[in-house]
């Protein structure tokens, strides 16, 4: 395969061998059984669901806690899948050395990596989805909250899945799977911790805007989180937040994803 | 097709160098917590069944932070938390005990240890726009700075404030009984696991007399949440009060440097540039302690109700801030610039809001100039 | 018992050549390096909450590396094929299993050794008191919980997929204590039958917040009035029971997975 014809595909060609991509990557997630992962996850929310009914729920601030604890899972649960479907993608195939086949097919390494982070978005929307039917949907809602407030979080989590599946995608080209896995779990849940920590450590030195700056190549994926803002029952963000949030979100998977491309093409499989 | 290649490689780039203006931009729009970030609602869903069940188990930081302070000033040892700041500001008791299921009341309890008679769950809901009986509590600034202590922190973190690591209280709390969320060795149902876990776990027998430790070993937590959320603007005001109460220069400055990074990460919370005028007035720099009241009190009104009622996203804890900001801004210019000055502030606050009694009442006492506000003497009381 | 040893090493060999362990315990020292240097508004004598963060870290650090490594061990094997080799030598499974568990409690015991050094030489830098003997027990059962980990893992990579197996092997680390207050607490609220179904879940399912020391390690200070320590070590008799709970459970788990791996067809 000559690595320049498959660095930038056009859109009308690729689109067909990305969805087909796509399709493989869901059909072999089922095959092997992997929505054990999501079973279990939801047998966590089960069990929560049992001890609210055992204990009660005792005023609306505690009913807005299981809530919050609810849909916090939910977002936790269904980056975590995403995180573990993308990072496993090209490791997976190079060890079972399924991907010379892939890509003897008319199958630019461009468009299977394209289909490869559809395919992870979309399980991450599924697991999203499914996870609300256990954790938002029955959870107590005892206080005032806005619906557009959760659309909001919600689309950016889309947003949020995005980002991660690129970011593994990029990373599995250089990590082993389970230290990429680890690593990319720190970036995904305390990256704001991390970014908080050297911002606040800089502060008042010489090196604080340099600081500010260099931490912002750290993707921050605080700003794609609006669930406390719904379950605190804040109004929905104004439209300009909001889309400088997505706009983030789209720069970081472009970034990402482009790298990921580019060094795929370079890579010997 | 290698020179498209070669541009969108660029663009890639360019796009990559030039991506933190977008997490720049976005810090300075930060989302809030809503009504999640009041004390009240942080006390009930701790004190919860849920949350008991959860142990440290917690999704935010501020709630973390919460269980935290309440384990390290008994030692790591986890008592049920059915804290109530407004009960024990009022009488000094924490009213702890297991809650029991359904049809567990006083007639088949046979557990001398429970409370049945007193299932008092205070709601700070004192009215502040009738509350004109109860301004003892409001005229002087020893007792301005007492109130907003007790919204801030629970009587045990005031009992433990003054203590250095490795003290501990040398009395005993014989008037508490508070329950474990280990079980007592009579009250557990899993034997041999029980017992392993009262060893094995920090745990006290809870009828025997409780011990607390020093507070100061929680800053390094406080100087973490707020790093790692600098919007958390009670982990400011918290850290700032424990390194206050070290009663050091030293610690006091430290305390105005955490408040006034605070303050900068949170330039409208208001409570943040009260906290920075008591903490001035312990330094004894009252002209800028002055100029933090009153900044506070300008934030406060613009962000009050008119008619100072509470909901989502303004408390009775917010109340009492403003009624202290207002109230230090009023009595230091009085001792500063006289009652003339006092008064003009006090009126120029009143014009803003709608209803506020407590400042009807020292701006009647100003108004009358053979007599002294109630509460004059104490004017000066050092924080 | 060579044969063991062998297997043994080369499930060490292999995780310290994927660089793995490595990193992960170089990216737990990091964090614990990054809460050393912060100063915590001048104040000294503050250790517990570096107790606290570097004895965390430790814990889930290890913990999640043992999941990893355990789960993993069969399921590799099998799918690189490099298990019909090695069974085709006279070693038995139980052999193959026993060397695999050592290999893997190694693994933990090299972490365990690094992060200990570390942290040694950290409370040592801040002169913060640590209750030695507390220590040494929180080690001590650490290892024991390391060993019931792994020898679940084995058992969950025989009964689901690798995913589900880490998953599953996490989420009950992280969430057991949680499961233990829960049950503990809502005993009081169900009916009969509820109580025969928690009781058994307390029974059936290891306790692991009983192989946790921290809290009592974090926590243990000398009281200066007197100068006794807050906390003291566990008695022996604890230990001991402490030690065959988890032994009963490590054996069980263990036993089932050489079942399992006995009647998996090659």
């Amino acid at each position: 395969m000559s690595t320049d014809s498959a660095a930038i595909p056009a859109p009308e060609s690729s689109l067909r061998p990305v969805a087909l991509v796509a399709r493989a990557v869901v059909l072999e997630t089922v095959r092997r059984r992997e929505f054990y992962v999501l079973a279990i996850f939801m047998g966590i929310f089960l069990a929560g669901a049992l001890i609210a009914e055992i204990v009660g729920i005792e005023n609306p601030a505690t009913g807005t806690f299981i809530l919050d604890l609810g849909l916090s899972l939910c977002v936790v649960f269904s980056q975590l899948v995403t995180l573990l479907t993308a990072a496993r993608q090209i490791p997976d195939e190079l060890e079972a050395r399924t991907l010379h086949p892939l890509l003897a097919k008319p199958v630019s390494r461009g468009q299977c990596l394209m289909g490869k982070w559809l395919a992870s978005v979309f399980v991450g929307v599924f697991a999203l989805g499914v996870m609300l039917l256990m954790g938002w949907v029955p959870a107590p809602k005892m206080e005032r909250y806005y619906d557009l407030t959760l659309l909001q979080a919600l689309v950016l989590q889309v947003a949020a899945f995005c980002v991660i599946a690129a970011l593994a995608l990029l990373s599995s080209l250089f990590i082993p799977k389970m230290l990429n896995m680890v690593l990319l779990a720190i970036i995904v849940f305390k990256s704001s911790t991390i970014i908080g920590f050297l911002q606040a450590r800089a502060a008042g030195t010489a090196l604080e805007d340099v600081v500010r700056w260099l931490t912002g190549y750290i993707p921050d994926f605080s700003h794609f989180n609006l669930v406390q803002a719904y379950t605190g029952g804040v109004e929905p963000v104004g439209f300009e937040t909001f889309t400088l949030r997505l706009a983030y979100a789209a720069v970081l998977s472009t970034i990402y994803l482009a790298a990921a491309v580019w060094v795929f093409n370079r890579r010997t499989v | 097709m290698k020179a498209t290649a070669r541009v969108a490689s660029a663009a890639a780039l360019a796009l990559f160098l030039v991506s933190p203006i977008l997490p720049l931009q976005l810090s300075t729009q930060t989302v809030g917590g809503g009504r999640g970030d009041s004390v009240e609602a942080a006390e009930q869903r701790n004190a919860s069944a849920f949350a008991i069940i959860l142990g440290e188990f917690r999704t935010n930081v501020s709630d973390m932070i919460f269980i935290k302070t309440e384990r390290y000033l008994d030692s790591g040892i986890a008592y049920l938390p059915h804290i109530n700041t407004d009960a024990m500001a009022q009488s000094g008791e924490i009213e702890t005990r297991r809650r029991q299921p359904a049809g567990h009341d006083a007639t088949t309890c046979t557990d001398p240890s429970h409370h049945h008679d007193h299932d008092h769950d205070h709601d700070h809901d004192h009215d502040h726009a009738t509350s004109e009986t109860d301004h003892e509590s409001t005229d002087s600034v020893a007792a301005l700075q007492r109130q907003v202590e007790q919204g801030l922190t629970t009587a045990k973190m005031r009992e433990a404030a003054a203590l250095k690591p490795g003290e501990t209280t040398g009395h005993d709390h014989t008037h508490e009984f508070v329950d474990t969320i280990i079980r007592t060795a009579e009250k557990d149902f899993r034997g041999f696991i029980g017992h392993l876990e009262r060893r094995v776990k920090p745990w006290r027998d809870p009828r025997l007399p409780h011990r607390h430790t020093a507070g100061t070993e929680l800053l390094p937590w406080y100087r973490l949440a707020t790093m790692s959320n600098p919007q958390f603007v009670r982990g400011y005001l918290i850290g700032a009060w424990w390194l206050k109460k070290q009663r050091t220069e030293e610690q006091t400055l430290e305390a105005l440097k955490f408040i006034e990074e605070g303050i900068a990460n949170n330039p409208n919370a208001f409570q943040l540039h009260l906290m920075r005028g008591h903490i001035l007035r312990a330094l004894k720099r009252d002209a800028e302690a002055l100029q933090s009241f009153r900044r506070a009190a300008d934030l406060g009104i613009a962000q009050r109700p008119p008619d100072g009622k509470e909901g989502p996203t303004w408390t009775s804890y917010n109340e009492d801030d403003i009624t202290a900001a207002i109230l230090l801004s009023v009595f230091i210019e009085r001792d500063t610039k006289g009652r003339e000055a006092a008064l003009t502030l006090a009126r120029e606050y009143r014009s803003r809001m709608e209803t506020f009694p407590p400042l009807d009442r020292v701006i009647r006492s100003l108004e009358q100039p053979t007599q002294t506000p109630q509460g004059n003497a104490n004017a000066s009381d050092s924080p | 018992m060579r044969a063991v040893w062998l297997i043994a090493r080369s499930v060490l060999v292999e995780a310290v050549r994927r660089k793995e362990i490595y990193v992960i315990v170089l990216a737990s020292l990091g964090l614990i390096g990054a809460v050393m240097t912060v100063d915590f508004f001048r104040l000294e004598g503050l250790s517990k909450f570096y107790r606290e963060i570097a004895l965390k870290i430790m814990g889930v650090a290890t913990a999640l590396t043992v999941i990893v490594l355990a789960a993993r061990q069969l399921p590799r094997e099998f799918e690189a094929r490099t298990i019909y080799p090695l069974l085709a030598k006279p070693i038995s499974r139980t052999t193959f299993l026993l060397g695999k568990l050592l290999g893997v409690m190694l693994a933990a015991g090299f972490c365990f050794t690094l992060f200990s050094a570390v942290f040694l030489a950290g409370t040592l830098y801040l002169g913060s008191g640590l209750h030695a003997g507390l220590y040494a027990q929180y080690l001590y059962l650490q290892m024991i919980q390391m060993l019931v980990l792994a020898t679940m893992a084995f058992l969950l990579s025989l009964l689901m997929n690798l995913d589900a197996a880490i998953t599953l092997g996490a989420v009950f680390y992280a969430l057991s204590s949680v499961l233990m207050s829960a049950v503990s607490y809502i005993y009081d609220w169900v009916g009969a039958v509820g109580k025969v179904v928690l009781l058994a879940l307390t029974i059936l399912l290891p306790q692991l917040p009983l192989f946790d020391l921290s809290e009592k390690t974090v926590h243990a200070e000398r009281v200066t009035l007197g100068g006794e320590w807050t906390w003291t070590a566990l008695d022996a008799p604890t230990m001991a029971m402490l030690t065959a709970y988890g032994a009963v459970f490590a054996a069980v788990y263990f036993g089932l997975s050489l079942l399992l791996f006995r009647r998996k067809p090659l």
